[in-house]
């Protein structure tokens, strides 16, 4: 068959909508033909494309309860207030590529069931056998052990015409604004936008700030964001602390189950390796921007660093509205 | 596809349910998620595609039982539920969709035929960088053509159920699907240009 006759069904192939005969004369044209090969690959691709970034909506908690409520009376259940909604923010897609602040901290309600452990209010145990959290896990530790060059003030990776503009106010506004831990144990050390990856710092381009630029995670399932790195000073071994930013909370739902609803913060704590120390990581979605917290400390300890974290983080919109200002493509 | 007996065979086992709201929730509240995604797409706004859900699942209570979800499979059926208030609550507000008229298939084929889809060099392209402008695109096609592609990737409906969901011939799916497609395309390359995306990494700043 001609490229001409067997275009017609080109896309109904690809979409698996053609009978068996017909599918089977497809195939055939498609060993020979890369042309119409790539017509398919395509098709499919930005079905997949359209799928991730469409698809990846939070159903906001209660809307099923709220559904059940509504088929029960008979009238809509009443929605509410309190809950900010993220696509009112698309002119802040750009900014968020480096937020690290939020504005309004979300309220805090407790998980029902599911994974639930135990819970305190806002808090949620979940379970730690997540694969998304070992790869967090490792990001921090890599990023931990090029330390050095982690606090670079060009900040590289993703965002070339950014980092100029962060850069020239990281010691004013990166550096002062960073929340403080020393309350904690922990002292601010660096700041990058090496984001929540599972395969940095291996092939070096971490360490060049370079900002070099294939620096995105189409193959990792990575995603970008910022990361703050905090180090204990007095402890006899090296012990630091992550806080990861990541633009939009729908970025991290990609990262697996550890995700955090919106209105509630997801504990995870285990141990990494065979023998390493006992680390902790929390999840947690304020206004446009989601958070990480990571590092090797016990599950209380990362309840208080946490809260702090995010009462911090509702002081400063500084950074969005500097990066929404300033980034021009 | 105009016969309107055409049954599925993943539907086939969907029962008439009673009024159990048991057989309510396993039937139906299953789908919630998909529905409110595919909402928010269609309204743009959570709050609105919350609104659109509820009166979706208030309307399939009402209705649950009758022929539709049999003829339909409950995930199809709620889908076009969805779309008629959406429909209904936009032409409200002056702003229905313009439906363009029924095509058949070979009319889909003959206007393929004639109209090259222009290949991006996707191999270049950072598609990861565009996920705003993906969404954007795609809020900015027209209704039916918008409807077409969320009920086709986020609704994972086939060509048929998608006929169901929007009333119109197969035909008319396909070649909507076909021109969504055209303009996503374009759309996003020129973003790509715009961008300069397309040049090598080494030529970015």
């Amino acid at each position: 068959m001609s490229c001409t006759t067997i275009r017609k069904f080109l896309y109904a192939f690809a979409d698996g909508q053609i009978n068996v005969e017909a599918n089977c004369q497809v195939l055939d044209h498609l060993k020979m033909c890369s042309a119409c090969s790539r017509v398919v690959e395509q098709h499919q691709a930005l079905r997949a494309r359209v799928q991730r970034s469409l698809g990846q909506v939070e159903v906001p908690r209660g809307l099923r309860e709220r559904v059940r409520q509504a088929v029960n009376t008979g009238k809509p259940a009443v929605r509410p207030r309190g809950v900010r909604v993220f696509l009112t923010v698309k002119t802040f897609a750009v900014a968020a590529c480096i937020t690290l602040v939020a504005t309004v901290a979300w309220q805090y309600t407790i998980r029902a069931g599911g994974t639930v452990q135990s819970a305190e209010p806002g808090f949620v145990l979940v379970s730690s056998n997540d694969e998304a959290a070992s790869m967090i896990v490792s990001r921090h530790n890599m990023c931990c052990d090029g330390a050095a060059s982690h606090h670079n003030q060009a900040l590289p990776h993703t965002l070339p015409g950014l980092a100029a503009v962060i850069s020239a106010r990281y010691d004013d506004i990166i550096n002062i604004r960073a929340p403080d831990l020393t309350r904690h144990g922990f002292t601010f050390e660096s700041a990058n936008f090496c984001g929540v990856r599972g395969d940095r710092c291996e092939d070096g381009r971490h360490d060049d700030g370079e900002g070099h630029g294939d620096a995105h995670d189409a193959h990792t399932g990575g995603v970008n964001g910022g990361h703050l790195l905090y180090a204990k000073k007095d402890a006899s071994a090296p012990v630091r602390l992550s806080v990861f930013s990541v633009p939009r909370w729908d970025d991290l739902d990609r990262l697996g189950s550890v995700v955090s609803d919106r209105d509630e913060i997801r504990l995870a704590s285990f141990l990494p390796g065979d023998d390493g120390p006992e680390m902790c990581i929390a999840v947690w979605h304020q206004d446009a921007t989601s958070y990480v917290c990571c590092g090797q400390v016990d599950v209380p300890s990362m309840k208080d660093i946490v809260t702090d974290v995010r009462v911090a983080l509702g002081n400063y919109p500084a950074w969005t509205v500097l990066a929404a200002h300033s980034w021009q493509p | 596809m105009k016969d309107g007996k055409t049954t599925y065979p993943a539907q086939a086992g969907v029962s008439v349910p009673n009024k159990s709201n048991g057989e309510f929730e396993e039937v139906a509240l299953c789908h919630l998620d998909i529905v409110y995604r595919i909402a928010v797409r269609l309204a743009g706004d959570t709050h609105e595609a919350e609104d659109l859900v509820q009166e979706t699942f208030l309307r399939a209570h009402r209705a649950f039982g009758r022929f539709e979800l049999r003829k339909y499979g409950a995930r199809p059926w709620l889908l076009k539920i969805l779309h008629n208030v959406f429909y209904s609550r936009r032409s409200q507000a002056g702003k229905a969709p313009t439906l363009m008229e029924d095509l058949s298939f070979d009319d889909f084929a003959a206007e393929l035929e004639q109209s090259p889809l222009p290949i991006l060099p996707e191999e270049q392209m950072d598609w990861e960088d565009f996920d705003e402008e993906l969404k954007s695109a795609v809020e900015s096609l027209a209704p039916e053509y918008r409807s077409v592609i969320l009920l086709w990737a986020l609704g994972d409906l086939s060509y048929k159920e998608i006929a169901q969901v929007m009333g119109c011939a197969m035909g008319t799916v396909m070649s909507r699907l076909h021109r969504a497609r055209q303009q996503l395309t374009r759309t996003l390359g020129s973003y790509a240009d715009d961008r300069g995306v397309l040049r090598k990494p080494d030529a970015r700043q």
